[in-house]
């Protein structure tokens, strides 16, 4: 694969497939390591794919990766003490958005709970509830990535849709299954 | 959930997709109002897809791309053992042909990236745009207080907008203050 | 192995392109616009503010504001660019910065700026120097420079202004604690 398409793609897309795996597997080094044996994998075999067809390979590649690490870790029920105990206004001061992992991510109480709820599901449904909802991803184009069908994808969806919000009520937490703004 | 109800599911996902048409939105709309359990379904997954896309949108650590840059710099350094994601630091280091050079590819990564279509990238995030608004805040607070500084050593209240209009003109090309030593002495 | 590296570097110039750039030109054809890209930061200068918003992202925190109702919002929805650049400096670097500043008034003077207030005590200053387009002000420059100090502010505001609103928003900015910001940035 030619060095300019590659660092064009790795320009474009390395901050949409972290955030992905971030919120996938709900860790900043792992979303790290996800990121780079994404796109190394994407530098080895890019040049074998059709152009318009590497966005679609690399969002499958780090699908797979996700996947597959959580089935190799063994503490892959994540820790959230790193996201939990910031005050929801605070926000930070004098930056853009998170660029270091390392940095403490301050995210309101919804969003925690929301992420601690997703914490509970498999890996693969996580998977495609953050394409769908977090990236806007519709359907049709989830099918494409995950080498899959429409159907299938919104099976799949749907049940984890239903999950999070059977976690979410059986935790009391009404917050997202009900109307009320907590700010 | 209502037999009838079951027609309506499809709608309902579309309408928080944004893709009714106006009959189609009428026909939910009429449905939803008479409907308890599907309003309280549409907002509950409104209020789910709001807190996904809340969720910030988040930048690669530079230091992920410098590793991932060594490897398309023409000196590739060490590969991955097969199986396993090397430790980022340590690919970092012994990948490294120029320090010089990875940064600037680096900061040059950070600043050529150009936004994807709406469709394709979260929108910019609450808290982005809050961050920003505390950037521009801030950033007023200290021309303010600065400024006021100032005003509390001259003589001119450059915020005088009870002055006439006359005399507030004419601070336009007021001559520098008495103390002042006049250029930039 | 130079012509290499200089070649991939050159790559990435070419890289940058479109985007940020052509914003940029954008903004600095205005005559409200101060060239702060020379004021270099010293390697080892401490309290860095470097604070750079442009059209999108003040856009952005004007839409924050839901209510659209504060008067913050007002006025960053008629302002093209926030820049801010300041530091503390050792004193070695006192005369680099004091070049800078006189560069800036000269540029402004030059430029048929208008200085609005200029406080000196001491070594130390404080101009506001405004730049008007007919009767409207479409820029802001201030720099604040304190040897004693060792402190230096720049801050250049482009857009429609208009000082009475900027006023305005003393009382709403009043609850911003500068010295909590500071404390906030520097702990982290």
């Amino acid at each position: 694969m030619d060095r300019q398409s590659f660092i064009e793609l790795l320009a474009s897309h390395a901050d949409r497939v972290f955030s992905y795996a971030r919120w996938v597997l709900q860790d900043p080094e792992d979303a790290a390591d996800v990121v780079q044996e994404a796109f190394l994998r994407l530098w080895e075999r890019g040049g074998d794919l059709e152009e318009r067809g590497r966005v679609a390979w690399l969002q499958r590649v780090a699908h797979n990766l996700c996947v597959d690490r959580r089935r190799r870790s063994s503490t892959w029920r994540r820790r959230l003490s790193h996201l939990a105990g910031a005050a929801p206004d605070e926000l930070p001061v004098g930056r853009r958005a998170a660029t270091d992992p390392e940095q403490e991510m301050l995210l309101n109480e919804r969003q925690q709970t929301l992420l601690a709820a997703l914490s509970n599901l498999p890996v693969g449904i996580r998977s495609v509830l953050v394409m769908h909802y977090y990236e806007g991803l519709k359907y049709r184009e989830i099918a494409e990535i995950l080498d899959s069908n429409e159907n299938a994808v919104k099976a799949r969806i749907h049940r984890g849709r239903q999950a999070l919000r059977r976690i979410l009520t059986g935790n009391g937490d009404e917050e997202l299954t009900a109307r009320r703004e907590t700010g | 959930m209502k037999r009838e109800c079951a027609g309506y599911l499809d709608l309902r996902e579309r309408y928080l997709d944004g893709e009714l048409s106006p009959a189609e939105f009428a026909r939910l709309a009429e449905h939803l109002r008479a409907c308890s359990a599907c309003r309280r379904e549409v907002e509950a997954e409104g209020l789910l897809r709001a807190t996904f896309r809340s969720l910030p949108a988040l930048s690669c650590p530079p230091a992920t791309l410098e590793t991932i840059a060594a490897t398309a710099a023409p000196r590739t350094g060490h590969r991955a053992a097969s199986g396993r994601s090397p430790r980022r630091r340590r690919r970092l280091w012994l990948a490294l042909p120029a320090a010089a050079a990875l940064l600037t590819v680096a900061v040059m990564l950070f600043w050529a990236r150009t936004p994807l279509p709406p469709r394709e990238m979260p929108v910019p995030s609450a808290p982005q745009a809050l961050a920003a608004r505390q950037q521009a805040e801030w950033s007023l607070a200290l021309t303010l207080r600065l400024i006021g500084e100032a005003q509390r050593e001259s003589v001119a209240d450059v915020f005088g907008h009870t002055m006439p209009r006359a005399v507030r003109s004419s601070l336009r090309h007021a001559a520098p203050l008495p103390e002042d030593e006049g250029g930039r002495g | 192995m130079k012509a290499k590296l200089l070649l991939l570097t050159l790559l990435m110039l070419s890289l940058l392109g479109a985007g940020a750039q052509a914003r940029d030109t954008e903004v600095a054809k205005l005559p409200g616009y101060v060239d702060l890209k020379d004021i270099r930061i010293p390697d080892d200068a401490e309290e860095i503010r470097d604070i750079d918003l442009g059209p999108p992202l003040l856009k952005m925190a004007a839409e924050a504001d839901t209510s659209r109702q504060s008067a913050l919002t007002r006025v960053l929805s008629q302002l093209q660019l926030v820049r801010v650049k300041s530091f503390v400096f050792r004193p070695d670097d006192t005369d680099e910065v004091r070049s800078h500043v006189r560069d800036i008034e000269d540029r402004l003077e030059k430029n048929d700026w208008s200085r609005l207030i200029r406080v000196r005590d001491e070594e130390d200053s404080i101009t506001l120097s405004l730049k008007y387009d007919r009767n409207h002000i479409v820029g802001l420059m201030l720099v604040a420079f304190s040897p004693e100090d060792d402190e230096v502010t720049f801050v250049n505001v482009v857009g429609d202004l208009d000082l009475a609103s900027l006023a305005g928003l003393t009382a709403e900015l009043s609850g911003v604690d500068l010295d909590d910001f500071f404390d906030e940035l520097d702990s982290r």
